[in-house]
C-alpha cells in the first residue's frame, strides 16, 4: 500500500502501457493488479476491466480445475463403484456356482443295480419309487412296534 | 482398495467355506460302490422328478455287505450334527430310522432319510437304505413322501 503512495501516476499510467505491451514482468504485473484492485481513477478503468477479466478467467479456470477435480473424483468413484460391481458380481457367481455345478446334473435318469448300469428312465424312477415306499410302509410298522418296546422297557 | 480384495477373497473363499460342511454321506455316495453286486445305487433328477416334491434323488440300498452297511451307518449318524429337523428312530446305540433336514444355503434344504434293516424289530435282514434328497418345496410336503 505505501509502496503505491511513493510511486506517481504516471508511474502506473506507465506501467500499465507496459502491461498492455506485454513487456512487464510477473513482479511488475502483482504490482499492478494490487494497484488497480484499490485505485478507482477512471484512467485506470480499462486496466481494472482488463485485469478484472484476467481475475475472471483465473477465477474460471481455478472452476474448471475444480471441475477436473470433481471429474476425476467421480471417475474414481465409478472405478470404486466398478470394483463393487465386479466384487458382488464374484460373490453371487462363487454363491450360485455350486449350485450351477448341481444344476447341470439336471433330466438324470440312472441306475446301478448290484453293479449293472441302468438308463432307462422307467426302470430307474419304477426303483426309485419303490425305494421310498419301501421307507413309507415298512418305516411306519417298524417305528410303531419300536415305541412300543420302548415303552414296555420303561414300565417299572 | 484394501476392502474390495478383501470381498473378493471371501468370495472365493465361499466354496471352499462350502465344501467343507460336505455331508459324511457324500463320501458313500460318490459312485465308490456302484461296480459292487451287494448294491443298487440310483440317481434320478431334474423333470424326471415332476410329481415329486424334490429335485434331486439319490439313492444306495445295501444288502449283505457289513462293511459296506457300517460305513454307510457311521456317514449317517455323523451327519445328524447338521440336521436342522431332526426324527431318528434308535435301537440302542443304532439308528433304525432316521429323516434329517439340512440347510442348503437359501437353495431350499437337503435330506437324508435312513433306514437299517438289521436293526428292524421284526424281520431283520442284512438290509439298508439310505436317501440323498434337495428340495425347495415346503419341508412337510418332502416327509410326507415318507408317511403313510
Amino acid at each position: 500500500m505505501t509502496n503505491f503512495d511513493k510511486n506517481t501516476k504516471e508511474y502506473w499510467l506507465e506501467l500499465t502501457e507496459r502491461y498492455f505491451d506485454a513487456s512487464t514482468t510477473d513482479a511488475e504485473e502483482r504490482l499492478l493488479r494490487a494497484f488497480a484492485a484499490q485505485t478507482s481513477d477512471p484512467d485506470f478503468r480499462e486496466l481494472r476491466a482488463v485485469m478484472g477479466y484476467v481475475s475472471a478467467v483465473r477465477r474460471s479456470q481455478n472452476v474448471a480445475a475444480v471441475r477436473h477435480h470433481s471429474a476425476s473424483l467421480s471417475q474414481h468413484r465409478s472405478l470404486r463403484m466398478l470394483w463393487r460391481c465386479a466384487a458382488a458380481a464374484v460373490l453371487i457367481a462363487a454363491m450360485v456356482w455350486p449350485y450351477a455345478m448341481r444344476s447341470s446334473d439336471e433330466n438324470i435318469a440312472v441306475a446301478y443295480i448290484r453293479g449293472e448300469k441302468v438308463t432307462d428312465p422307467r426302470i430307474v424312477e419304477s426303483v426309485a419309487r419303490r425305494t421310498i415306499d419301501n421307507m413309507r410302509t415298512e418305516n411306519m410298522a417298524e417305528k410303531q412296534l419300536m415305541q412300543m418296546f420302548q415303552d414296555i422297557e420303561e414300565l417299572p | 482398495m484394501k476392502h474390495y480384495i478383501l470381498l473378493l477373497l471371501a468370495a472365493l473363499c465361499f466354496p471352499i467355506a462350502l465344501a467343507a460342511q460336505e455331508l459324511r454321506i457324500d463320501k458313500v455316495l460318490d459312485g465308490r460302490y456302484r461296480k459292487n453286486v451287494h448294491t443298487t445305487d440310483v440317481i434320478y433328477t431334474g423333470e424326471h422328478l415332476s410329481g415329486m416334491p424334490i429335485s434331486y434323488y439319490h439313492s444306495l440300498t445295501v444288502e449283505d455287505d457289513e462293511q459296506i452297511m457300517e460305513a454307510v451307518a457311521r456317514a449317517v449318524a455323523a451327519d445328524e450334527k447338521y440336521a436342522l429337523e431332526k426324527e431318528i428312530t434308535r435301537v440302542g446305540q443304532h439308528i433304525f430310522f432316521c429323516f434329517f433336514r439340512i440347510n442348503n444355503y437359501g437353495m431350499g434344504s437337503r435330506y437324508i432319510v435312513f433306514k437299517d434293516m438289521r436293526y428292524a424289530s421284526s424281520g431283520k435282514k442284512q438290509q439298508q437304505t439310505l436317501i440323498y434328497m434337495e428340495s425347495t418345496k415346503n419341508p412337510e410336503d418332502v416327509r410326507k413322501m415318507f408317511k403313510k
